[in-house]
């Protein structure tokens, strides 16, 4: 699967300003290479730090 | 006209000549009014006045105080507000061309209280736009000029902010900060500003960058001032879904720099690494007088700071995205640039990707909790660079070029993912520019990271300093 900023944001439709095409796709490169050096030790389910509080915003 | 000696008074003395009414608040808001449309010209700080309304409004104050109705430190004091804080019925552009003619319903939360406490507000301050870069290069409303020095960038993205209360175009204000956007500018203007605990002010009413790393905080001339703005703007409000319920102290009453065993750590790995060689100097100087006045200076590791960058990116970016999808398809020419090249990057990272990074933020955030009971703050640098010239995107960082966003956030970001209180206060000056150290507390415990400022600004003696502003 092609990876290129530009591929993807034209599967999303997303017209790309070509005046910044190339800083785009560098910058995307150093986002996957900051992202390929990730070391953790926690990935269970419960270090999520999505929360679903029932009851609206604020439970009194 | 009133002496603009007063411009470079911290608010709490402006205060106390208001409450005796040895000046009016016309006379004040006249003379920052005057001096602010004197110098936009050159520092653009302003991207609008309201200066009928505030001469009206100081009016009113001088009224009610004459009348012995004296409501507190900012009653008939002039600010200004950076533009993406809503006034109700009045054009909050964003800075940006999409919202040039913007008119809110409501008075965000932080306007009503300040209206509350008496304050005038003056106008509405540069900014990057939407918030979203470091800059305040702005090309809807110009570039802001750092008053230190006119061919800098102030930072953002509260350059307005931090500029407009360095140069005398403003007593105190308030900025937004969602990767270092208080702390970036107020360290590059020479100011104290702190971004607070996430929730501690609410942000009814503040434009949206991203949602999770976005606070709303103070920035001024001393410790005291932003103590007492925080008094001032702290609460919970239910129209902000990540508002806390806490108690709010009296800040400034409680104002200690006593520093006599308290515990002050230091990170290495992260805060110290790649930093500029003579701001490094500066701020183990103050760690060092610290030490001398009977703090104790304890080395700490935080391994998931490692990741912090990252995490940062793969959060910040998708929520600003996420806010401004549709017109990201439909009218990108609208953007500048370089906020439209940041919107498409965000579209980029997978769901996956983005709950990845929470996963990572919410180890970070346990680390820090731990570490906070070992320590009572941590002190870093608040940039690792020296604001560089307007228009550049890249730094010099010991002799090197780098590139600017990455580096200028590297320190200020990670608060943001932990939404921890940590405020930039000078530490002195590099090649005639200002350097801030930034100090991090534990979650709703500003007053320790104020105490710890207060024995910094006592040491750095920088309070009160301003600019000379003799190019303009």
């Amino acid at each position: 699967m092609d990876t290129s900023a530009v591929k993807i944001l034209d599967r999303l439709a997303i017209p790309v300003n070509p005046k910044t095409q190339a800083e785009l796709e560098h910058r995307w490169k150093g986002m996957k290479a900051l992202k390929s050096a990730i070391q953790t030790q926690t990935k269970n389910d419960d270090d999520i730090c999505v929360i679903n509080t029932a009851g609206g915003d604020h439970v009194k | 006209m009133l002496n603009k000696a007063l411009l470079s008074l911290p608010v709490v003395e402006l205060a106390k000549l208001i409450q005796d009414r040895s000046i009016s608040s016309v006379g004040l808001t006249q003379l920052v009014l005057q001096h602010a449309q004197d110098y936009n010209t050159e520092i653009n700080a302003y991207i609008s006045f309201r200066a009928d309304k505030a001469l009206a409004e100081a009016a009113q104050a001088d009224a009610e105080i004459a009348q012995g109705n004296y409501k507190g430190t900012f009653h008939g004091i002039p600010m200004g507000i950076k533009d993406n804080i809503y006034i109700g019925g009045e054009v909050t552009t964003m800075a940006s061309k999409i919202h040039a003619n913007f008119v809110a319903n409501d008075d965000a939360t932080v306007i009503s209280k300040l209206k509350a406490a008496g304050a005038i507000i003056i106008g509405k301050l540069n900014m990057h736009e939407y918030a979203w870069g470091v800059s305040n290069n702005n090309p809807h409303f110009g570039p802001c000029h750092n008053p230190w020095n006119l061919d800098k960038i102030p930072g953002g993205s509260s350059g307005g902010s931090g500029a407009s209360v360095a140069s005398g175009m403003s007593t105190i204000t308030l900025g937004t900060d969602t990767a270092g956007s208080i702390r970036i500018p107020s360290s590059a203007c020479g100011l104290v500003g702190l971004k607070p605990t996430h929730g501690l002010v609410a942000k009814y009413g503040c434009f949206p960058l991203a949602w999770t790393l976005d606070h709303i905080g103070p920035m001024a001339k001393t410790v005291s001032d932003v103590a007492a703005m925080l008094k001032v703007i702290a609460g919970f409000d239910e129209r902000d879904p990540t508002s806390k319920r806490v108690e709010i102290p009296d800040y400034v009453a409680l104002l200690d720099s006593d520093v006599k065993g308290k515990v002050i750590g230091i990170n290495e790995d992260y805060f110290f690494h790649q930093v500029d060689a003579p701001i490094e100097k500066l701020v183990r100087g103050q760690l060092d007088l610290l030490e001398q006045r009977g703090a104790i200076i304890k080395k700490v590791t935080i391994p998931a700071l490692r990741n912090a960058e990252y995490a940062v990116l793969a959060t910040s970016l998708p929520e600003a995205s996420t806010i401004h999808h549709d017109d990201l398809q439909q009218r990108p020419d609208d953007f500048g640039d370089d906020i439209r090249l940041l919107f498409e990057l965000g579209e980029l990272p997978t769901a996956v990707e983005y709950l990845q990074a929470q996963q990572l933020r919410r180890e970070l955030k346990q680390q820090f909790s731990e570490i906070f009971k070992e320590v009572d703050v941590l002190i870093a640098p608040t940039l690792p660079i020296l604001p560089p010239n307007i228009g550049s995107s890249v730094v010099k960082l010991n002799g090197e070029e780098v590139d600017l966003l990455n580096h200028i956030i590297r320190f200020t970001g990670p608060s943001n993912l932990t939404g921890l209180p940590a405020l930039s206060i000078p530490c002195g000056l590099v090649e005639g520019q200002p350097v801030g150290l930034q100090i991090i507390g534990p979650a709703f415990q500003e007053q320790k990271v104020f105490n710890i400022a207060l024995a910094v600004e006592e040491q750095v003696k920088f309070n009160y300093q301003q600019p000379v502003l003799d190019r303009i």
